[in-house]
């Protein structure tokens, strides 16, 4: 905080005029210089007191301005610790300024673990003790081979190795009680020396190396069973997963669970519209028809209409007389019955069997083909319900009168769809008629 | 010289009445106070900057009581005067 903003905070506070607030605080200050250029100390109620100190440096004197708050307002700033109290350290002689132990204390020596500094001396004895000519050659036993790297690190002393070394290596180099050399003895744990040094050695390492091969041994099967494990654990872990998905989902009903089911449960679960693709899967004749339920267009293959041509041919073949003057018969039959509906027939060729064999084809697929055309533009299942799913009498006089209903009611298809498709432009003119004629009824108020 | 002589002479050059003076004299150092508890730190121009130092933990040698004595860490105030001051205080 700064001047100006205590000057502000106190005409507000006091509703006074902030020139004059300024005029008095200034004042304050102006009439506190003086007062130390006179060398006078000034004291202030629940604030504190600023004091004039004097100092001597040679011939000149030097004046230095000291402030001591109040005791309640340094409390208030540390009360953080407060509570924390003065220790006494120790006792002072105040001749020699040096440290006086106190009365019953001994004499003893601070050691600490981390900060133990340990001179090259004392690691030349250890060493000269471990490279005994009795130790010399076991270097495959632990103990040994840990000391000596650890004096090796040692020579070239730095805080870093020291933080390396184990606990139990600086016990064992550090002793308070025994000498150095016992306890250096203690910390390799050599067995007792009685037989020869050869045979002691032989023994010793021979152990030693055999206890090493089984450990790395022990940890490798111990390791190839923990990725057993986990592959395992794994393998458990995708299969729960997989369990959890459902194959195939069909309103929240799990067929994984159920399967195989039976063609009732599947009519049951599909609903009635898609019954019919399935009752044509149920026919021989209709094996290689691919009906979807997503696709509009339906193709059905040659071998069908083949089949069914067979079949009209052996109806042929059981007739007793079949006249030559057929395609008279025919387009007088036409004349007389289909005058009325105007609908483009095809011309039958010449009369003969093989002749009538491939115009039953053509007209066959003519059939298929507006029916193609006219599903593409329509539902799928009304059209099977009407065009495919009907009756139909091959029989050779009846042909080319029961082609032509079905081509009839493609047309009424169209005009019904043409009807519902002009409804909604009619409304639209309708709307704009509308809009228009109230714009001209608002224009003529206005 | 104490609070009250300090006002008396305070008056004498200020349009304001002795209770207002007093209250504007009190309401500086209470702000200056509150200031120094929440900010730690408070500067008047040309005058001096008040702050609160963090002093750490120290031991101290007692010849009078022949004592070594290790002190707890405080916070204290610290007033450091202008140069303008200091060159007032020293002419």
């Amino acid at each position: 905080m700064s001047k100006e903003k205590l000057i502000k905070s106190i005409a507000k506070e006091l509703s006074l005029d902030e020139i004059a607030v300024a005029e008095f605080i200034d004042a304050i200050f102006d009439t506190l210089i003086l007062t130390f250029s006179k060398g006078k100390n000034v004291t202030i109620n629940e604030f504190g007191r600023f004091r004039i100190q004097k100092k001597r440096n040679g011939e000149l004197i030097t004046k230095k301005l000291i402030f001591t708050p109040v005791k309640k307002l340094a409390d208030q700033i540390n009360k953080n610790y407060n509570n924390l109290p003065i220790v006494k350290l120790r006792v002072v002689d105040s001749k020699n300024k040096d440290l006086i132990p106190e009365v019953g204390e001994k004499e003893f020596v601070y050691i600490m673990e981390d900060e133990v500094i340990i001179s090259s001396e004392m690691f030349e004895e250890i060493e000269s003790e471990i490279n005994q000519p009795q130790l010399s050659n076991l270097q495959a036993f632990n103990g040994s081979i840990q000391e000596k790297t650890l004096l090796n690190k040692i020579d070239e002393y730095s805080p870093e190795i020291e933080e390396t070394i184990d606990i139990r290596q600086k016990d064992s180099v550090i002793i308070e009680d025994k000498p150095l050399e016992e306890k250096q003895i203690e910390s390799i744990e050599p067995p007792a020396i009685e037989e020869t040094p050869t045979s002691y050695m032989f023994n010793e390492t021979v152990s030693s190396s055999f206890e090493l091969k089984e450990v790395t041994e022990e940890r490798r099967k111990l390791l190839e069973e923990i990725t057993e494990l986990e592959k395992r654990e794994k393998e458990i872990n995708y299969l729960s997963s997989l369990e959890k998905l459902n194959a195939f989902n069909v309103d929240n009903f799990d067929i994984s669970e159920k399967t195989p089911l039976n063609e009732n449960e599947l009519l049951a679960l599909i609903g009635e519209e898609q019954n019919i693709f399935l009752i044509k899967e149920e026919t021989p004749t209709q094996q290689h028809s691919q009906v979807t339920n997503s696709d509009t267009s339906i193709t059905i293959s040659k071998d069908e209409i083949s089949e069914e041509l067979k079949s009209i041919e052996d109806e042929i073949s059981n007739l007793p007389s079949i006249d030559t003057n057929i395609d008279t018969n025919k387009d007088q039959s036409l004349q007389d019955s289909d005058k009325s509906e105007k609908i483009e027939t095809t011309p039958l060729p010449d009369s003969s069997i093989t002749s009538l064999q491939d115009a039953f084809e053509e007209i066959n697929l003519n059939k298929q083909t507006e029916e193609n055309l006219s599903l593409k533009e329509k539902d799928t299942t009304k059209i099977f319900e009407e065009s495919t799913f009907k009756s139909i009498d091959y029989s050779p006089t009846s042909i080319q009168e029961k082609s032509k209903p079905q081509t009839s009611t493609t047309v009424t298809f169209d005009e019904t769809h043409e009807k519902k498709s002009l409804n909604p432009y009619l409304k639209l003119a309708l709307v704009f008629l509308l809009i228009f004629l109230l714009l001209i009824l608002v224009a003529i108020l206005f | 010289m104490n609070s009250q002589s300090f006002l008396n002479k305070l008056l004498s050059k200020t349009k304001f009445n002795k209770s207002i003076s007093k209250e504007i004299y009190e309401k500086v150092f209470e702000i200056i106070k509150q200031s120094l508890e929440e900010k730690k730190y408070f500067e008047i121009e040309d005058f001096g900057v008040f702050k609160v130092e963090f002093r750490p933990m120290q031991t101290i040698i007692d010849y009078n009581r022949k004592l070594e004595l290790l002190l707890p860490p405080k916070d204290k105030i610290v007033f450091h005067p202008s140069e303008r001051l200091k060159d007032i205080l020293n002419r």
